[in-house]
């Protein structure tokens, strides 16, 4: 009797332990594989065959579509340049040079992944083929509700928001590349009240 | 209390395993996975769109319970595409009839979610989309049995069961109808070889 108690609280500590903190890893692991440009991150392993254990479970368990090893990488910033969280409500400045790649979108997402629509006849996403560049090639986008003359992302509503460099066709989804690319910077420039 | 004790080790060393278990089958057993997903959209062989998950305007609250087929992160800009196929009788032609003038990029996966393969209009051949996809076997059947057109592409692939996803650009919206026509026009077909020239009964070196 004694003996069945220990074997079972063997057991129940080997299930619920290991199943946690299974769970955990998946949840808490995104770090595993993750480039960091600046504000910017991607995991350009997602869906590589040779990718780690816990990358293959996590994207399992998200079940995105990634983007093909050749096809391109996608970035995602949820802080601007001083750190703080991307909020719908706030306008923002992304300005650089354009990556080297034959396409690159931005959108505007909830932490979830869902695209932030903004009203009828605002654009939710930009592609670089109908950006407006200086003569230097230099490009400024407005993120924000207010309406902005140049190039503007319109976002709507209140909350935290996810911003998406989606770079197609580009030498950088090799894996040695990403790390040294120059990406876009995020800057505040203001918030709407309330 | 050292049996307690040694009962405790033995459930912390059993979670290491348990852990390291459920990490490792974690592709194969979660349905809810990219396959998962797209078994919700369509059949097998179907082409099926993946619309970007919408917030509706000035609403705070995203709902709780995900739809069918929800894909986080899908890019607006693009059209999106998949569908699911089976290599067990013959190798699949995933081909759309029309080619379309603006970027588009394909990949193919196995049922867990590997990248085996991608294409872009650039690397295809006459912009055209035409991929046979099978087992080395299987395309080495098919092209003794026929003779392929001269834009289709063999992608040899080891496995049984995988998902073709393909995007193709909208960068403006006078573009949609075309590129509308463009996915319409796409099929995933099982294309068997035909049993007459089938080499099947004669054992192949390998």
């Amino acid at each position: 009797m004694r003996f069945t108690l220990l074997v079972m609280i063997a057991v129940t500590i080997a299930l619920y332990l290991g199943g946690w903190s299974a769970r955990w890893a998946i949840d808490h692991s995104s770090e595993i594989g993750t480039v960091v440009v600046g504000q910017w991150q991607a995991t350009p392993f997602a869906g590589a065959p040779d990718a780690d254990p816990y990358s293959k479970a996590r994207l399992a368990v998200l079940g995105n579509l990634t983007l093909g090893i050749g096809e391109g990488i996608q970035f995602r910033s949820s802080a601007d340049e001083a750190g703080r969280p991307l909020r719908r409500e706030c306008s923002y400045v992304i300005a650089g040079t354009p990556p080297p790649a034959r396409i690159f979108t931005l959108a505007a997402y909830q932490p979830e992944g869902q695209l932030i629509r903004p009203s009828a006849g605002r654009p939710g996403w930009l592609t670089s083929n109908n950006l407006m560049r200086d003569d230097a090639n230099a490009f400024k986008i407005a993120v924000g509700p207010k309406a902005t003359a140049g190039n503007w992302l319109a976002t709507s509503g209140t909350g935290p928001m996810t911003l998406m460099l989606a770079l197609y066709d580009t030498p950088a989804s090799a894996a040695s590349g990403a790390s040294s690319l120059a990406l876009p910077s995020i800057t505040r420039e203001g918030c709407l009240d309330g | 209390m050292g049996k307690l004790a040694l009962a405790f080790l033995i459930g912390v060393v059993g979670a290491g395993l348990v852990h390291i278990a459920v990490i490792f089958t974690m592709p194969d057993v979660a349905r809810r996975n990219a396959w998962g997903r797209l078994a919700e959209l369509g059949k097998l062989d179907d082409v099926v769109r993946v619309a970007a998950l919408d917030s509706a305007p000035d609403s705070v609250l995203a709902s709780a319970d995900a739809p069918a087929g929800d894909f986080a992160f899908v890019d607006p800009a693009f059209v999106t595409a998949g569908c699911r196929f089976s290599l067990t009788e013959g190798p699949v032609r995933i081909r759309a009839s029309q080619t379309d003038p603006a970027f588009w990029s394909a990949s193919i996966y196995n049922r867990q979610g590997d990248n085996l393969y991608s294409i872009n209009d650039r690397s295809a051949v006459e912009n055209a989309f035409d991929l046979l996809v099978g087992t080395k076997d299987q395309l080495v059947d098919k092209a003794a049995a026929e003779d392929e057109p001269e834009t289709q592409i063999p992608v040899e692939v080891e496995m049984t069961e995988g998902y073709m996803t393909i995007r193709v650009l909208v960068d403006e919206e006078s573009k949609r109808p075309a590129v509308d026509a463009f996915v319409s026009s796409m099929t995933c077909e099982v294309s068997p070889t035909d049993d007459a020239l089938s080499t099947n009964a004669i054992p192949r070196a390998r």
